[in-house]
């Protein structure tokens, strides 16, 4: 009985876990040079038409440049040498606040907020090694040098 | 005993030194900057709110710009518009394009369209081929007669008409999404039971 209740348990998460994994929160608009999208410790290739998930990061190599739009039409892009970690996203969600966080490691970047941020300010939050941005509104670019380069 | 007292004295110099050394040889540890601009869009100078611990300051003007490290507050500045575009050209110039809306009207209780929005349809494919990957979100409302289940309903097959004309004209079916929003999202309000013109639409976003 006991094992039964187990194995319930265990088929009801295989029937729950790829229909979690496989949302999409927006896509690679455009792409130049060396970019690559690190996902489940497998690194992906992104050129424009890829698809960009919560928990991915996304990563810019010396001669790269990439740009992605949110289901929300936030818009969020890479300079060369940039790591940028998509932490979280929920838009329109019956059972979660409307939200946006990402996590600049290193590099340059450049946003434009999106509808999340017109119906809720400051739902969208760029975290770096030293501050949290909370973001109000439109356009704005974030530098973060010296950092850690592994990430 | 003169050289022991020497050796001791150049000892505890080197001790009282060491530490100021190595402090001033430390490497500097993460820096982040941050510059609000006005929109490229629509000129508007938005704010971002730049927190540390329990520090707020708000950068809410044109090239408003904070420097953060990981010791001491957050250093307020301001950029000139030269540095921020030397400084951010290419994460800039990777930005996508915005999004572009189109609105499409239907003839009275109808499927068909009137012929400006057909016309329409051609701009829709024209603004979808500057892209390099274009999404196309169909949406379908209509106005408050009937019911709203019946406006549920209404609104989606309106929705894929329009997906299957797009598609017809050349449009990858994969990149084309209908969604039907029935009488929820009204241009104009209106009382239940009321037709309104300019509520019974189709918009239709490339992004």
């Amino acid at each position: 009985m006991r094992q039964l209740r187990k194995m319930s348990v265990l088929l009801m998460l295989l029937v729950l876990a790829p229909a979690a994994a496989a949302d999409d929160v927006g896509q690679v608009k455009t792409s130049k040079g060396g970019v690559v999208i690190v996902r489940d410790g497998q690194e992906l290739a992104a050129p424009a038409g890829t698809p960009v998930q919560q928990s991915d990061r996304i990563l810019t190599r010396a001669d790269g440049s990439v740009g992605i739009a949110f289901r929300d039409n936030s818009l969020l892009s890479l300079g060369p040498d940039s790591s940028l970690d998509i932490s979280l996203f929920s838009f329109g969600a019956r059972q979660a606040a409307d939200a946006l966080e990402a996590t600049l490691n290193r590099g340059t970047l450049s946003a434009v907020s999106g509808k999340i941020v017109t119906k809720s300010p400051e739902a969208m939050r760029i975290h770096t090694p030293t501050s949290i941005l909370g973001v109000r509104g439109t356009e704005f670019f974030v530098e973060v040098t010296n950092a850690n380069a592994d990430r | 005993m003169i050289r022991v007292l020497g050796r001791t004295l150049a000892l505890a110099l080197a001790l009282a030194v060491l530490p100021g050394c190595c402090w001033l040889w430390k490497p500097s540890g993460p820096e982040t900057l941050v510059v609000v601009v006005p929109s490229r869009h629509d000129g508007h100078v938005g704010a971002v709110v730049v927190a540390k611990g329990e520090e707020r300051q708000v950068l809410d003007s044109a090239y408003a710009t904070a420097r953060v490290k990981s010791r001491g507050h957050v250093h307020r500045t301001s950029l000139s518009a030269e540095e921020v575009q030397r400084k951010f050209a290419q994460a800039s110039a990777a930005l996508p394009r915005k999004s572009m809306a189109f609105t499409l009207h239907f003839v009275l209780a109808n499927q068909t369209l009137t012929p400006e929005s057909s016309a329409r349809l051609d701009q829709v494919l024209a603004e979808a081929a500057n892209w390099e990957a274009a999404e196309i979100d169909v949406v379908g409302h209509t106005d408050r007669m009937g019911t709203p289940e019946n406006n549920d309903a209404l609104s989606l097959k309106r929705a894929e008409h329009v997906r299957r004309l797009l598609i017809d004209k050349g449009a990858k079916p994969e990149a084309v999404t209908a969604i039907g929003m029935g009488e929820r999202q009204p241009v104009i309000e209106t009382a239940d039971g009321e037709a309104e013109a300019a509520n019974r639409r189709v918009e239709v976003i490339v992004r």
